[in-house]
């Protein structure tokens, strides 16, 4: 009968079925389009001169320009550093979740804050709290004395490249944290009553059960936060300025805007545009190497 | 015949939304005819703040009671403008009539523009009474010397220092070292790489008697090696800071002074700073005495105007004397015609009268064909003397050298090419 009513209906289903992938397709169509023309206008900014002659002189020009090649430490200092704490504490604080009993609506709107406010909103407020005469400062100096501040955001400094990593993975850890509970909470209680009844602590029915059984989950939550960590642009940009905390988005939006620099913009964003297709290529081969493996 | 019937409505059902597809696609097509697809207002592109824009409009809108032809204010920041402008111009049509520009941005933007001579039949008058500077800032850099851009408002920078915490400002340059000397990371300078950059160094230079585009004299030296002794009193932060991050550090006293567009003053006044915690004051005097650099907004008719005529009657009323007067009352901008300053109103003395001081004192960058090329060099010598520590003398070389690459007609200002 189930065979039966299936068999009925497979023409009408093929029918919708391409139908969609051609509804789909046209919008993809479209936008692969537009990326292509962007792509090649910026391609043909970045090797052309004034003239229109094929020319790699703003190529050399970039990368001769140290702020250049700090904007590409940085660009992958901060996102390595911010996806591994955002992995670290996002675990942790779902596992932490899980035990919590009470007011468990309460602490899941806390913790969710900092990802549910616009960017712009959080930083600038970040920026309050962290300046130099600012309230993370006054609150220091209030509770222990002294006149002596720390310069948080002081340009170039190993503190601010700290205090980039700690707001930028602060805002994001939810999203990994979220993730992360709901396959936490997915999970049968029955795996850990049983481990626990064979005398596992708590420690090893986390290390050897839980972590094993979500791991697909935050492979993906890490891989989707890696590819947006390495566009990371407004963070450093607000808190430090381009010089004080320079990566390739910025430095891409400084050579374009501050001085006028087309080419030199476009040399930097199509660099910032491979580093990405590589590593979103990179993230998805090992994820998928990994998954056929276990 | 329930089964036909639904096929029935499904097709008038299809047909209606073809047909409202048709309709819309229509409607699409229909305003993107270019040209002539408002109702004959005028579109004008102004930088402003959020609290100038209802004063601004105020004042338009008088200009449309007057003459009947509509305004349409398009409040951005010039670099947006810029773009608007250039998409415009590649396009072959806009929407824009009058735009607002910089001063720095004039040679940049000028082919977009159309020549007003013909055009406005007040240029002759308002010539007279804008001082040289000025004036030649809006006029085109080849031989023919076509007018594309006329003075809006102007402005200078001044120095903008915590009066509670520094009961004298200093007044000279040596005033300047001693407090660099005294009160380490005192000093904000606007030294992230862009052209506020040597807006805060080229008075200095000015002051030193030297000129931008001779980096080989003695005084550039001067001047140079000057940044570079009271590099312990600026602000560390000053890597990054622009004219509104500096401003925020004068506002979270985290520094004592620094150097600034009359644009700080409504902000400041708006968070209850001034007149009172913090005040304006002339740059320091230099051995060639004092000077400090010209900006201002510059309005021009671009050519892809749609309303070009009734353009040109919006830029003749803004630059009349009686909005120009009303302009400065009720927005504090510097007018370019020097009777529009009149009588000064108290509040505003009090408030600007570090930039009213230095009024006879502006000067105009050079007006050569690449000078955002120079200055991307001077850029590129302050930042490795203020911030990398190299020597003066070597970054001035550098200078030098890169400058010569540029080429005879690169140093050739406007007054050498029409001669």
């Amino acid at each position: 009968m189930h065979t039966r009513f299936l068999r009925g209906y497979r023409p009408r289903y093929q029918r919708t079925k391409k139908m969609s992938y051609a509804a789909a397709a046209f919008p993809a169509f479209v936008i692969l389009s537009i990326q292509m023309v962007l792509l090649g206008s910026a391609l043909l900014a970045a090797t052309t001169d004034e003239t229109g002659r094929w020319t790699l002189e703003h190529v050399s020009r970039v990368f001769a320009d140290p702020l250049f090649t700090r904007g590409v430490l940085y660009n992958v200092i901060i996102p390595v550093t911010s996806v591994a704490l955002e992995a670290l504490v996002g675990v942790g604080m779902a596992f932490w979740f899980m035990s919590v009993r009470r007011r468990k609506m309460l602490w899941r709107t806390i913790a969710v804050v900092p990802f549910a406010l616009p960017e712009i909103v959080y930083l600038l407020t970040m920026k309050l709290l962290f300046r130099e005469h600012g309230y993370l400062n006054s609150l220091l100096v209030g509770s222990f004395g002294g006149s002596e501040v720390i310069h948080w955001l002081e340009p170039g400094s190993a503190v601010l490249t700290g205090t980039v990593i700690l707001i930028d993975a602060w805002r994001v850890t939810p999203f990994v944290f979220l993730l992360v509970l709901a396959a936490l909470e997915q999970l049968p209680e029955s795996y850990a009553e049983a481990a626990r009844v064979d005398g596992a602590s708590r420690w090893l029915v986390m290390k050897r059960i839980q972590l094993p059984l979500i791991l697909p989950v935050l492979g993906v939550a890490l891989a989707l936060r890696s590819i947006d960590a390495f566009r990371i642009f407004a963070a450093p940009l607000v808190l430090a300025g381009v010089e004080g905390l320079p990566v390739l988005s910025t430095v891409a939006y400084h050579y374009r805007t501050d001085m006028n620099d087309i080419a030199g913009g476009s040399v930097v964003a199509l660099l910032l545009t491979a580093f990405l297709m590589c590593g979103t290529a990179a993230v998805i081969w090992s994820f998928g190497r990994w998954r056929r493996v276990s | 015949m329930h089964k036909f019937r639904m096929s029935g409505i499904r097709v008038r059902v299809q047909r209606m939304l073809l047909g409202v597809l048709v309709t819309l696609c229509g409607g699409a097509t229909g305003s993107c005819n270019g040209p002539g697809s408002d109702h004959g207002n005028v579109t004008i592109a102004v930088a402003l703040l959020p609290s100038e824009g209802a004063a601004y409009a105020r004042i338009l809108g008088e200009f449309s009671d007057s003459t009947g032809i509509g305004v349409e204010l398009v409040a951005q920041q010039y670099q947006q403008i810029r773009e608007a402008l250039r998409a415009e111009a590649a396009a072959g049509f806009g929407e824009l009539d009058v735009v607002e520009f910089d001063v720095y941005l004039l040679p940049d933007v000028a082919t977009l523009v159309q020549p007003l001579d013909s055009l406005m039949h007040t240029l002759a008058g308002l010539r007279e009474a804008v001082t040289a500077d000025a004036w030649n800032a809006g006029v085109n850099l080849d031989s023919s010397r076509k007018v594309l851009f006329v003075p809006h408002r102007l402005n200078w920078q001044a120095m903008i220092y915590d009066a509670k915490r520094l009961v004298k400002p200093p007044q000279t340059w040596e005033d300047l070292r001693l407090l660099a000397q005294n009160r380490p990371a005192s000093i904000g300078i606007k030294g992230a790489r862009y052209e506020g950059l040597v807006c805060d160094f080229f008075p200095f230079l000015w002051q030193a008697g030297g000129e931008i585009l001779d980096p080989r004299s003695p005084a550039a030296l001067t001047a140079l090696k000057f940044f570079s002794e009271i590099r312990s009193g600026i602000h560390p932060g000053s890597i990054s800071f622009k004219e509104n991050t500096v401003l925020q550090a004068q506002e979270h006293q985290e520094i004592l002074l620094h150097f600034n567009w009359p644009f700080a003053l409504p902000l400041l006044r708006s968070r209850g700073l001034l007149p009172g915690s913090i005040r304006s004051a002339p740059l320091p005097a230099g051995p060639h005495g004092s000077a400090t650099v010209l900006g201002g907004g510059y309005l021009g008719v671009p050519r892809t105007a749609p309303h070009p005529i009734e353009a040109v009657r919006l830029l003749e009323f803004l630059t009349s004397e009686t909005t120009q007067r009303r302009l400065l009352k009720e927005l504090g901008w510097f007018p370019p015609r020097a009777s529009a300053w009149g009588e000064l109103d108290e509040n505003l003395r009090q408030e600007a009268g570090g930039f009213i001081a230095m009024k006879d004192q502006v000067r105009a960058r050079p007006l050569v064909q690449n000078y955002d090329k120079i200055s991307v060099l001077w850029q590129t010598a302050l930042a490795q003397v203020l911030f990398e520590g190299e020597d003066p003398e070597g970054a001035l070389h550098n200078l030098s050298l890169s400058m010569d690459e540029l080429g005879p007609r690169a140093l050739t200002t406007q007054t050498q090419q029409s001669e």
